[in-house]
């Protein structure tokens, strides 16, 4: 008899696809029959008291139609899905109303379209802290330091960098006029700079020469950063360093693809991390087998509670073959893999869908009391040092940086020994 | 990555703490490791939110969304999900929160129960009661932080900083007579700052360091100065908690020690006190004949026999700040004639609606009513509706200025909200009050 009913609940869902559209597509997709749909169909009434669902549109309708002042209903369902998905407890499960999800996602491609500089305040206009040697503003003449006075004519000075930012980025292709003022020189330039996909540095090195050792610095893990990390290693090795200090402070972590092609050139065809997720799912990730850089040189590298993610897997698992030394202090502790459900409406949702866990087994997974204070996780450095902010300290200047300075004098004692 | 990006960061751990309490959400670790998994899991476009061709986000309600998001969960998330009416209330926890008002208020389990307590009159942890005052609204409340609550200059650093970030600060409104609070001296309008050594956050920090940084750019302060600044919003942040948690820890708990320190105007000042419960009968006849009244159901056929056959009857509404809108009409229509007395307004363009008497008491006696500042909400709305009328004279101090209805909703967990649904306005001033006697000789 049972399977008897199990049909007719069966053919009564694939009916009513037309008017509940989301029946057949869990039909198509072969999950269960959604039961809610069947019931509401043939009239059945849930016994239990209200379901989530209901309990959620309650309290929906009741501030929409009953709140003393006027909520945007929109802003009031994106809240209301934050809290949905941030209630797991899982910082990581995390709902992005349509315009975050747009972010979000300009950020993991690290492109965008613009001229190719990073901006900082200035007094007169805008600055430009950094010039990536790659984009069209470089090839036209502009240099670190120079301020940017005017765009298409209109002056910036006053004008928050970031509305100066807007100004200056739009389609590819369409050209935009800076009007510049360089150090010691009288007339301010102008320059005719076409716009185009920008693809912004994740990878800047340094050599000291006083110490002879190499600095990479890895911001985050996106498409290009490979290719950047193999570029300015070549760099420092033409320098025939005596050690290499790898930065990953402030590395929130990026595509664990790009983590894995990187630890190639260290260590050939090895377990990089091992994802358990739910019902079975489980992925061993290895290293390529025919990647391998000579490494004459002791590698450190540094991290702080801000590196994350495949940042930590990097770090993890250079430590794991004895690839590297750790220096700094514990790091995030993010020992999960989301993924991305974009939505119907352009928002999306970040799931977290399994667990990872390093070559030696570790999870490193962090712990916080009630309150969201750390209690532990993370990796732990071999040398501890904490940042001295009282020294207005400046990443990856071995004046300013102590933890650079602990670094460099780490791999210099490796280098010896 | 200069030192001022640095403390930026710093700044920005503060802001986020505070958008946590108001948005619910936490946007740390902003890139994920999503496309390998994408690539390798199998094909997700079954489940009806996941955008694809054929479908459409209009045609979602607000509760089919939620369905369809919580399914996607079930399936996906790496640890099964055991308590669906937990995400419920976590939804709405956030939509509450993202009204951004101290009044909308939503209470988890361990929280609800103690404020339906408090509303039966059994007051747990110190014995007090406090609300939650933005700085910088308009507030023409009486009890408010006992430093400036005033509104700041437009188009200041401070004014934009202060409305891109709203945190409140937890402010005494009523101490339970013969409680922990009271025998430590504990007095209306104080501020809670730090409980059991962690900072309770609010906006004035924020401040504080956006003018350091300012008047460092402008080289008004040197960089030793701004440094302090800098260290004390790390030292703060590293240990702080948020609005609703710190008051859980005032009014929550029948047991244990509690270390506060108190804000009043400049002064700082610490107490450790001890929880336990202070009961305060809602509805009785005090000793000397005064009656306490309670808005809430009984409270009407209560009245009735209490005030039968009098000409005058004295009312204590102080420490009275909890009732609900049907029990007022029940006790106006016992306590009052017939008549309307004052409306309730929204700001969302609904009409106004007439608190109206509609058969009423016409051998109802006049009133005595004593007031002050802990006389607030359905309390002070019963005061202001007999004065206008002039069956009633205040007698006491200021009535505490909260004449916003607010409706109280339990949840199937056990969690909770408070939500403003209207104010309060009835023709007269507040500014009656028969000062005839001090508060102390009234007790």
């Amino acid at each position: 008899m049972k399977s008897g009913i199990k049909y007719v609940a069966f053919a009564v869902a694939a009916l009513s696809a037309g008017s509940l559209g989301f029946a057949w597509r869990d039909l198509q997709s072969g999950s269960g029959v959604d039961s809610r749909a069947v019931n509401s169909l043939l009239g059945v009434k849930d016994t239990k008291a209200a379901s989530p669902e209901q309990v959620f549109q309650q309290a929906y309708n009741q501030i929409r139609f009953k709140y003393s002042r006027q909520v945007k209903p929109d802003d009031l369902r994106f809240a209301g899905m934050q809290g949905l998905l941030s209630s797991l407890g899982d910082p990581h499960t995390l709902y992005f109303p349509p315009r975050a999800a747009q972010l979000f996602s300009e950020e993991t491609t690290g492109n965008f379209f613009g001229v190719g500089a990073r901006l900082s305040d200035d007094a007169m206009g805008v600055r430009a802290a950094a010039v990536f040697e790659d984009g069209p503003a470089y090839a036209a003449g502009l240099r670190i330091n120079d301020v940017i006075i005017a765009v298409d004519g209109k002056k910036v000075g006053g004008m928050p960098t970031d509305a100066v930012v807007l100004l200056i980025k739009g389609k590819e292709g369409t050209f935009v006029t800076l009007t510049v003022a360089k150090k010691g020189k009288q007339q301010p330039v102008t320059m005719k700079i076409k716009r185009a996909r920008i693809i912004a540095p994740t990878v800047e090195s340094k050599f000291f020469e006083d110490s002879k050792v190499g600095y990479i610095a890895v911001s985050q893990f996106a498409e290009p950063t490979t290719m950047q990390f193999d570029r300015e290693l070549d760099k420092v090795d033409r320098k025939s360093p005596k050690g290499l200090v790898i930065d990953m402070r402030s590395n929130p972590g990026g595509l664990l693809d790009v983590a894995a092609d990187m630890l190639s050139r260290f260590v050939a065809d090895k377990v990089v991390v091992k994802m358990v997720g739910r019902n079975g799912f489980n992925e061993t990730v290895r290293s390529a087998s025919n990647e391998v850089r000579p490494f004459g040189y002791p590698v450190v590298v540094l991290m702080d509670e801000n590196s994350a993610s495949a940042a930590e897997i990097f770090a993890g698992v250079l430590r794991d073959y004895n690839k590297a030394t750790l220096v700094g202090t514990h790091s995030y502790g993010k020992s999960s893999v989301q993924n991305v459900f974009p939505l119907v409406d352009k928002s999306s949702a970040k799931v977290t869908i399994a667990k990872y866990y390093l070559p030696s087994g570790d999870d490193i997974g962090r712990k916080v009391d009630a309150d969201g204070i750390y209690i532990d996780g993370g990796l732990k450095p071999s040398v501890a040092v904490e940042l001295d902010l009282d020294k207005d300290p400046e990443f990856g200047d071995p004046k300013t940086d102590n933890q650079l300075q602990k670094a460099i004098e780490t791999v210099l004692k490796q280098a010896r020994n | 990555m200069k030192g001022m990006n640095r403390t930026v960061v710093v700044l920005g751990g503060t802001a986020l703490i505070a958008f946590a309490a108001v948005g619910g959400a936490s946007l740390r670790d902003w890139v994920d490791l999503g496309r390998r998994a994408e690539a390798q899991m199998p094909n997700f476009s079954g489940v009806g939110l996941v955008a694809s061709a054929d479908a459409n986000g209009a045609s979602y309600t607000a509760g089919d969304y939620f369905y369809q998001l919580l399914r996607l969960l079930k399936r996906e998330y790496v640890e099964p999900i055991p308590d669906d009416q937990k995400l419920a209330s976590g939804a709405i926890r956030s939509m509450i929160g993202s009204l951004n008002d101290p009044k909308a208020m939503f209470f988890d389990k361990k929280q609800f129960a103690s404020y339906q307590n408090a509303r039966a009159g059994k007051y747990e942890g110190i014995g007090v009661e406090v609300v939650m005052v933005m700085r910088g609204a308009a507030n023409k409340q009486a009890v408010k932080a006992s430093d400036s609550e005033g509104a700041l200059p437009e188009g200041t650093a401070e004014e934009a900083l202060v409305s891109r970030v709203r945190v409140p600060r937890l402010v005494v409104s009523n101490v339970i007579p013969g409680s922990p609070a009271e025998k430590a001296g504990i007095k209306m309008g104080d501020v809670a700052y730090e409980i059991d050594n962690h900072w309770v956050v609010n906006t004035d920090l924020l401040i504080k360091f956006q003018k350091a940084q300012d008047d460092f750019k402008a080289k008004k302060i040197t960089y030793s100065q701004l440094n302090l600044v800098r260290k004390e919003v790390r030292e703060r942040t590293e240990r702080a908690l948020l609005p609703m948690r710190a008051m859980e820890r005032l009014v929550t708990g029948t047991s244990g020690k509690v270390k506060v320190v108190w804000e009043r105007g400049t002064d700082k000042r610490t107490t450790d006190l001890t929880k336990t419960v202070t009961v305060m009968n809602p509805m009785t006849v005090l000793p000397n004949g005064d009656l306490r009244l309670a808005f809430k159901k009984g409270a009407d056929a209560w009245l009735a026999k209490e005030i039968q056959g009098k000409s005058k009857v004295r009312i204590d509404l102080r420490n009275n700040a909890h009732g609900d809108l049907e029990s007022l009409k029940a006790v106006l229509e016992k306590a009052a004639p017939k008549g309307t007395y004052g409306q309730f307004v929204t700001s969302r363009g609904s009409e106004p609606m007439n608190l109206v008497v509609s058969k009423g008491n016409p051998a109802a006696p006049k009133y005595e009513l004593l007031v002050d500042a802990s006389t607030r909400g359905i309390a002070e709305m019963f005061a202001l509706a007999l004065q206008s009328k002039g069956k009633a004279t205040l007698v006491g101090s200021l009535t505490g200025g909260d004449r916003t209805l607010v409706e109280t909703v339990p949840l199937p967990d056990g969690s909770g909200y408070v939500l403003p649904i209207g104010e309060y306005q009835v023709n007269v001033t507040n500014t009656k009050v028969v000062m005839a006697k001090k508060a102390e000789e009234l007790r």
